[in-house]
């Protein structure tokens, strides 16, 4: 079976780039509600100006707002996860919760090549393979990758399962095309990593080797 | 007047485009750079508002694409956080300006005023 082992990215580097997409999130989700709002006040305006407000389409902007704000709700819980996830150690996070959050920041890339990523973890009682930071930027990196370069209108499955004859869980992608998916776009999964494809080239583990879980906070270099 | 939306925020586009077409502009608001290339192709668009990062096609990809298709034109650039290599690249393109999110609809509408009266906006619509 073929290897391929990725070179560390930093864990300041991850963090910031992280933040960097959350930020610019919610700089949308703002703008989203401020055109909102101004659209309501046109509304409200020019019912002044006719005798009657559009009260349907008003109505339906209130709707939308509620379910913008869950938006925000959700862009402010990945980004309070992201923010406590250095103090973690590797019993304190749930392989789910990393799978959730990598799943939400591919998700704009995925969803405009028309791929469906579902996820599963097969056994939450396997201990995590690494310190949840370094754990977290490896599965992103991963999910980001299949995102820009697994076939378009493919349905993706990312399994967590425990390594075979270790206690601890591997991350099992099934639905690529090993052709499909250049080596180059993968990339930064840390010192302990690696990346086997399935003989059929249709599906990759990523695993961890080595330790397993490092302490939670280092400072970075 | 038409102008072209391009922003992967498909919400934000399809809002201000309502509210621009209260105005008496005709605005199209695409959610990718492949859709606004679509776009162009149908479209007789005088002027471009383009997100800088979108996934996929990032904005400035795509307009060097359009550039190269239809030739100059005239486009502003929108982003999250306007940093100084984005709006150096942004020029470099050709953007008359750069916009930070949320656009004010009454600055974006002084922009495109001040751009036709630089006649930086040539309207297919008029005869």
């Amino acid at each position: 079976m073929e290897m391929t082992e990725r070179a560390p990215g930093g864990r300041l580097a991850f963090m910031g780039r992280m933040a960097a997409g959350l930020s610019h999130e919610i700089r949308n989700l703002e703008a989203v509600l401020r055109e909102k709002a101004g659209l309501i006040e046109d509304l409200f305006m020019m019912g002044e100006q006719a005798g009657s407000a559009d009260v349907a389409r008003i109505r339906s902007l209130t709707k939308e707002f509620q379910e913008d704000l869950n938006r925000v709700e959700a862009v402010t819980r990945d980004l309070s996860f992201l923010a406590h996830l250095p103090e973690k150690g590797s019993t304190d996070v749930g392989g789910e919760d990393l799978l959730a959050f990598a799943l939400h920041r591919s998700q704009r890339t995925a969803r405009s090549r028309g791929i469906r990523i579902e996820t599963q973890v097969e056994d939450r009682d396997v201990r995590l393979p690494a310190a949840p930071i370094d754990a977290l930027a490896a599965i992103v990196s991963l999910l980001e990758s299949t995102a820009a370069t697994a076939e378009r209108e493919s349905s993706v499955r990312f399994i967590w399962q425990e390594t075979p004859g270790e206690d601890r869980m591997a991350l099992r992608i099934e639905g690529l095309s090993k052709g499909a998916m250049e080596p180059a776009a993968i990339e930064a999964f840390g010192p302990d990593t690696a990346l086997e494809w399935a003989p059929d080239g249709r599906s990759l583990t990523l695993s961890w080797k080595g330790e397993g879980a490092g302490p939670p906070v280092e400072s970075e270099e | 007047m038409k102008i072209l939306l391009v922003d992967d925020e498909r919400e934000f586009v399809s809002t201000l485009a309502e509210r621009l077409a209260f105005r008496g502009i005709d605005a199209v608001s695409v959610n990718s750079g492949y859709e606004a290339l679509a776009a162009m192709e149908s479209e007789d668009v005088d002027l471009i508002v383009m997100d800088l990062k979108m996934s996929g096609l990032n904005g400035l990809e795509t307009m060097r694409q359009i550039k190269e298709r239809y030739g100059d034109v005239p486009f502003i650039m929108i982003t999250g956080h306007c940093e100084e290599s984005d709006m150096l690249a942004g020029k470099d393109m050709g953007a008359y300006s750069c916009m930070v999110k949320p656009v004010k609809i009454e600055a974006l509408l002084e922009t495109i005023e001040r751009m036709d009266r630089e006649g930086k906006i040539e309207k297919h619509g008029d005869d």
